[in-house]
């Protein structure tokens, strides 16, 4: 299997504006890690997207180990775990 | 159903705790480019196409896919309070998809930092952007620019460019 990317110029111009970003901005809430880690991570959240909410930082701040069972009951029902995915 | 909408909610909300703002830089250039791309050879449906800005000042560069400052953009909007995060997911012209999820900051000294969302966690990591190329006596025309081949290896895959 190959992977093919084709990058075409369409458009070079002066920006005046500022380049705003909200990445980069608070280190406490940044994962430092390498890049095999995240080539680890992302091809997990790929093939278990369920799971990798499981072991999201974030999620586990938020969500309840009931509610957590209950998101994966309900995903279980309606059989469709890509409807989870965020991007 | 209800409920996965709900959870999206909750989720994009959580994110909308977390972040805050960060100006790069003003006075640039902005190039634009249009990737087409087929993550897997053997899958004639995987073919698709994104916009993504490179933004160039005298001490750094900066690389995302239009998609991806838009979401961020969005985030920025809930952070300050000028949006609410239902408002943002009641409508799904402001989801904004995209595979490459990541923002990347080169300085002079060709060091690469790379943050990347994975789902609702920002991970950073730096590589080594020692690239050695062989540059190829193969050439051709390519949408009217003249172009060589080169070859390079990094992180155990082979490229031709």
């Amino acid at each position: 299997m190959k992977s093919y990317y084709t990058f075409e110029l369409i458009g070079f111009e002066y920006f005046a504006g500022d380049v705003v970003t909200t990445v980069a901005k608070d280190p406490e809430k940044i994962i430092y890690t390498n890049r095999e880690e995240v080539f680890k991570i992302r091809e997990e959240s790929r093939n278990d997207p369920i799971g990798s909410f499981d072991r999201s930082s974030v999620f586990k701040s938020i969500m309840t180990p009931e509610m957590k069972q209950l998101a994966k009951k309900k995903v279980a029902a309606n059989n469709n775990p890509l409807e989870l995915s965020l991007d | 159903m209800r409920f996965i909408k709900n959870k999206r909610f909750i989720l994009f909300f959580a994110v909308s705790l977390f972040v805050n703002v960060n100006t790069l830089f003003a006075q640039t250039f902005k190039t634009t480019y249009r990737i087409s791309y087929q993550r897997d050879s053997t899958n004639i449906n995987s073919k698709q196409q994104e916009i993504a800005f490179l933004f160039n000042s005298k001490e750094y560069s900066y690389y995302a896919t239009e998609n991806f400052l838009k979401k961020d953009s969005i985030f920025r909007l809930v952070n300050a309070g000028k949006v609410s995060a239902y408002e943002v997911m009641s409508d799904k012209s402001n989801l904004h998809h995209t595979k490459f999820d990541q923002f990347i900051q080169k300085d002079l000294q060709e060091s690469v930092t790379v943050y990347e969302k994975i789902n609702i966690d920002t991970y950073k990591y730096s590589i080594n952007n020692g690239l050695l190329w062989d540059i190829l006596d193969t050439a051709a025309i390519i949408n009217w620019y003249d172009c060589t081949k080169a070859t390079t290896h990094f992180a155990g895959r082979d490229y031709e460019v």
